[in-house]
C-alpha cells in the first residue's frame, strides 16, 4: 500500500468523519485562519466566528474539496471570502484614498517632491526607530485604513507568504490584479510610514 | 542590451524586482539606475522595509481561550469530541 503524504491522509480520514483528523488540521491551520480573518475584519469577535465557521465547513464539506489546489489554498479562500463578506455588511469606515499616497511623477519620469523627503531612508535607522512601538502603531493604523480587498492581498502575500498565483486563486482574481493591488497597497503603506518618520 | 529606466519605471517594476523575476536586461537597467539615483535607492529600501514590517505587525497569535472555544464549538456542532 502506498504511504500517502500526511495531509492527504488527514483529508481521507476527514472524508470518513474522523474528528481527530479535524483536530490535526485545526492545529495546523487555526492560527493562520485567525490571523487572516482578524487581519481583514480587524475585529476579534468576527475573526472567532469565521474561524469556527471555516473548520465546521471543512468538516461538513470536505467531499467538495477535489484536490485541484492545496488544502491550505482552499482554507485561505474560505477564510478570505468570509472575512470580506463580513466587512461588506458593516458600516464603511473612512478608508484612505490610495491616490493620496502614491508617487507622482514629473515629465521625464522623476518623482515629484522635495528632494530631502524623496531621499529620506528610514529603513537604515536604528531598530528602535524603524521598528519601534510608534512605527508599528502607524503601520497598523495604515493597514486598517486600506480598502478591504487591498488589505487582503497584502496579508496573503506579505504575512502568509503566498505567491501571486496562490493569492489570485484565493481571491478569485487575476494575477495581474493581485500584483497591481499589492503594489499600490505597499506604496500607500510605505508613504504613510515615510511621512510619519521623516 | 541594458534598458535605460526612469524613476517611474523603477517603481513600477518593484514587485517583480523583489520576486527576482525581472528579465536580465531589465534587471541590469534597474540596478544601473539605482547606482546614480539616491531617491530611488531610498524608495526601494523603504518599500522593502515596509513589506518586512507588515509581515511582523500583522503576525498576531490566536488567543489561547479562543482555541479552547473552537474545540468546544465543534464538539457542540458535531456531537462528538474533536480529540
Amino acid at each position: 500500500m502506498v504511504e500517502l503524504p500526511a495531509e492527504d491522509r488527514l483529508i481521507e480520514r476527514l472524508r470518513q468523519g474522523d474528528t481527530q483528523a479535524l483536530e490535526a488540521l485545526m492545529t495546523r491551520y487555526s492560527g493562520r485562519v485567525y490571523r487572516l480573518a482578524f487581519g481583514i475584519t480587524r475585529n476579534d469577535a468576527d475573526a472567532e466566528e469565521i474561524v469556527q465557521d471555516v473548520f465546521l465547513t471543512l468538516f461538513r464539506k470536505i467531499d467538495t474539496f477535489e484536490g485541484r489546489s492545496a488544502l491550505g489554498t482552499w482554507i485561505y479562500r474560505v477564510t478570505a471570502n468570509a472575512a470580506l463578506i463580513k466587512r461588506r455588511g458593516q458600516r464603511v469606515e473612512l478608508e484612505v484614498l490610495l491616490e493620496d499616497y502614491l508617487p507622482r511623477f514629473l515629465e521625464g519620469g522623476h518623482r515629484e517632491g522635495d528632494r530631502a523627503f524623496l531621499c529620506a531612508d528610514w529603513s537604515q535607522r536604528p531598530d528602535e526607530v524603524a521598528q519601534g512601538v510608534e512605527t508599528r502603531a502607524i503601520l497598523t493604523q495604515a493597514l486598517e485604513r486600506l480598502p478591504d480587498t487591498y488589505r487582503a492581498v497584502v496579508l496573503l502575500r506579505d504575512l502568509e507568504g503566498l505567491s501571486n498565483d496562490e493569492a489570485a486563486e484565493v481571491l478569485g482574481e487575476t494575477v495581474a490584479s493581485v500584483k497591481s493591488r499589492l503594489h499600490r497597497a505597499r506604496m500607500a503603506l510605505r508613504e504613510q510610514l515615510t511621512r510619519a518618520l521623516t | 542590451m541594458t534598458q535605460k529606466l526612469t524613476c517611474r519605471d523603477v517603481i513600477d517594476l518593484l514587485v517583480d524586482y523583489l520576486e527576482q523575476s525581472l528579465p536580465p536586461e531589465t534587471l541590469e537597467g534597474f540596478e544601473g539606475h539605482l547606482e546614480h539615483c539616491a531617491a530611488c535607492v531610498a524608495y526601494v529600501n523603504t518599500y522593502k522595509k515596509t513589506r518586512e514590517l507588515t509581515g511582523e505587525v500583522a503576525r498576531v497569535a490566536m488567543p489561547e481561550d479562543m482555541r479552547a472555544r473552537l474545540s468546544q464549538f465543534l464538539l457542540d456542532r458535531l456531537g462528538r469530541p474533536p480529540a
